[in-house]
């Protein structure tokens, strides 16, 4: 939608991306979620901060996750007004001017932003938070963590002055590069993969870790302390902050659920949204994108969890592992090096465990779990995978292909 | 435990990761069953160098090399592999310790001049390779990837590390029944096969075992169906994609040279 009062190059600009994005679709090439976006961009490269415009923005980025929180900011703040968001997960510039482009009326907006397009984003929104929940290396995109990391602290020292950079303090490498934000708040997020963190970004010394800190004893940064923090509560999860506690009820499995609400409760206070209404919004959040919600199976029911790198592997084996869930794992054919990365995840933990495997990649699969010394059992399908587990609830872990094809067969049928 | 080996995994911060990591759990695995203890240690700033046995430096990413460059010069490096430590370098490590390597501008620069290798600019080519067996180091068809737009140029009497089944390899048109691959000087292997080349190929893992412990008998067998399933899988996959690779395969090496062309 073009507003009268956006620059006449804005208008022109979002009328060519809007038709292209409608011939897109016409033609059956995509969504054109991205086309759109991408055409306005090169009439006008400053579309962005036009339809942007002054709505206030949550920015939400980082390795992993980013979807499931943005998900949960999204609810977190809908007692503040409407809200627009990129749910289709288009989370790149152009994406993002698509999404914004065809909602110009609501006065918030909670975007996914990928790492690498952090610094035009947050110029072109000029956000009220940006939410930062980790940072490990990419495997698909031939930029190395490295220059990630200085591109954020670049973006975060030039970020407005009424924006609050809502940081995982338990991850050192995030804490690193939005020490140069204007105003900053802490969320200990976890950090379920240190092989990235071992080396201090700042000095290049070993970090000393515990259990849940960690310090640098060459240039003595150490873990902020966090202003949010999630802690046990009863049978569930509460989010501690300013000496109030808050329970949340979210599908999302293992401690990836609540430390998502604890950002989304975050971003609302920044927002200021009532804490506790936004719990509740946060806690109505049934599923993301069908990843969460589980699937049963007669006596079993499955959990979906879709991963793309070694430090999402970690998440996955630590959730099973931490909430003594046994795990099947489905990966299918993903082009060269689909499973690649899953050689330096730490399948080690399940050692002795018994595994279920299914998919088209099978046989890699089975390699790596047998080189960690798990009691890997094959299946045909992932019916007979879950059920190679005893009744009860099971993790199904999977990359992208193996996560669209199971979701949509549980989805289809047995749901 | 008969011995002890250690591996350092140097700067992997400096490049875009394509789970090489997975090379030093690789050896640490393969270690155990061989009897040897192996110890891996990762050093991501000049000053916490060790001596080590093994050094792998890699992952992908030409904008890395510069770094990695300065980062090794400052090192002892150099000694340690003149000393005899085996050297395994990956892709953007191979830029760095070649003679000279050139960036995406087409700048060229000096290396470490640890590999007798020049890098030039070439187009660029991805995908899976196919090494053929090669009994003179006790190797079965191995699997690995390419990702690059590099040609690599080995001194005149060097020999390549691999000659390739499918694949491009070096770019370089000199070898027989195959592309040359990488560069095997001494105790430096050289590769633009990245990704979890030794997990996925426990032979490999074994020949640099051998080379750090001087070992020159060839070790007793030891099998690793799942791997090996899981390869054949692979290559399968591979030559079933790559049919001209394939029926040029059956045929003389000097005939299948000669084709190539």
């Amino acid at each position: 939608m073009s507003d009268a009062r956006d620059p006449l190059r804005a208008r022109l600009a979002l009328a060519t991306g809007r038709s292209a994005g409608r011939l897109s679709q016409a033609l059956g090439k995509g969504s054109g979620s991205m086309i759109g976006g991408r055409l306005a961009l090169r009439v006008d490269p400053q579309v962005l901060r036009a339809v942007a415009g002054d709505r206030r923005s949550v920015l939400v980025t980082g390795t992993n996750g980013k979807s499931t929180v943005t998900a949960l900011v999204a609810a977190a703040i809908t007692p503040g007004g409407a809200v627009v968001s990129n749910t289709t997960g288009a989370n790149m510039t152009d994406g993002i001017v698509t999404a914004l482009s065809a909602d110009r009326t609501s006065a918030l907006a909670a975007l996914e932003v990928d790492e690498v397009y952090l610094e035009p984003v947050a110029r072109g929104t000029r956000p009220k938070a940006v939410v930062v929940l980790n940072s490990s290396r990419e495997y698909t995109r031939g930029v190395s963590l490295k220059s990630t990391l200085e591109h954020w602290r670049r973006t975060a020292a030039a970020l407005p002055d009424d924006c609050v950079a809502i940081v995982n303090v338990d991850d050192p490498l995030v804490s690193w590069a939005f020490e140069t934000a204007p105003r900053r708040i802490g969320v200990s997020g976890g950090l379920y993969w240190r092989g990235d963190a071992l080396i201090c970004p700042a000095c290049g010394s070993v970090q000393d870790f515990t259990d849940d800190s960690w310090s640098c004893p060459g240039c003595r940064r150490s873990r902020p302390e966090p202003d949010w923090k999630v802690v046990p509560d009863g049978d569930g999860w509460a989010v501690e902050h300013a000496g109030e506690r808050t329970r949340i009820e979210v599908t999302v499995p293992g401690r990836t659920g609540p430390v998502g609400g604890a950002f989304a409760l975050a971003a609302a206070d920044a927002l200021g949204v009532d804490v506790a209404e936004a719990a509740e919004r946060v806690s109505a959040v049934a599923d993301v994108d069908g990843r969460y919600a589980p699937y049963r199976l007669g006596d079993h029911a499955a959990r979906l969890l879709m991963l793309k790198n070694p430090a999402g592997w970690a998440e996955a084996i630590d959730v099973a592992v931490s909430t003594d869930r046994p795990l099947v794992v489905a990966v299918d054919p993903f082009g060269p090096k689909d499973t690649a990365t899953m050689w330096e995840a730490p399948f080690q933990r399940l050692a002795g465990e018994r595994v279920a495997v299914t998919g088209g990649r099978t046989a890699d699969a089975v390699a790596i779990l047998d080189a960690a010394g798990a009691d890997v059992v094959e299946a045909p399908d992932i019916e007979s995978a879950v059920r190679a587990h005893a009744p009860g609830e099971v993790m199904v872990a999977c990359n992208y292909p193996a996560f669209r094809r199971i979701s949509k067969q549980f989805r289809g049928g047995t749901h | 435990m008969s011995s002890a080996l250690t591996v350092a995994t140097l700067f992997p911060l400096a490049t875009v990761a394509a789970a090489d990591e997975a090379n030093a759990s690789a050896l640490v695995r393969r270690g155990a069953a061989r009897d040897l203890s192996v110890e891996t240690v990762t050093v991501d700033r000049a000053d916490s160098f060790v001596d080590a046995d093994v050094y792998l430096v890699g992952g992908t990413g030409r904008g890395g090399v510069a770094a990695l460059v300065e980062a090794l010069t400052s090192t002892d490096l150099a000694a340690r592999v003149s000393d005899g430590a085996v050297l395994l370098a990956v892709d953007a490590g191979l830029d760095a310790i070649a003679r000279s390597w050139v960036d995406p501008s087409g700048a060229r620069h000096q290396g470490l001049g640890l590999a007798p290798v020049d890098i030039h600019a070439a187009p660029e080519v991805t995908g899976t390779v196919v090494t053929r067996p090669d009994a003179s180091l006790d190797l079965p068809a191995l699997i690995g990837w390419e990702a690059n737009d590099l040609r690599t140029v080995r001194e005149d009497g060097v020999r390549a590390l691999f000659t390739l089944e499918v694949g491009a390899g070096n770019r370089t048109d000199d070898a027989v029944g195959g592309a040359a691959e990488g560069v095997l000087a001494g105790s430096v292997l050289g590769t633009r096969l990245h990704g979890p080349l030794l997990a996925l190929n426990p032979e490999l893992a074994d020949l640099v075992l051998a080379r750090a412990t001087h070992r020159s008998e060839p070790w007793p067998a030891l099998e690793s169906p799942a791997i090996e399933r899981a390869r054949r899988e692979r290559i399968a996959e591979v030559r079933r994609e790559s049919p001209k690779a394939d029926w040029r395969s059956r045929l003389p090496g000097p005939v299948a040279a000669r084709l190539r062309r």
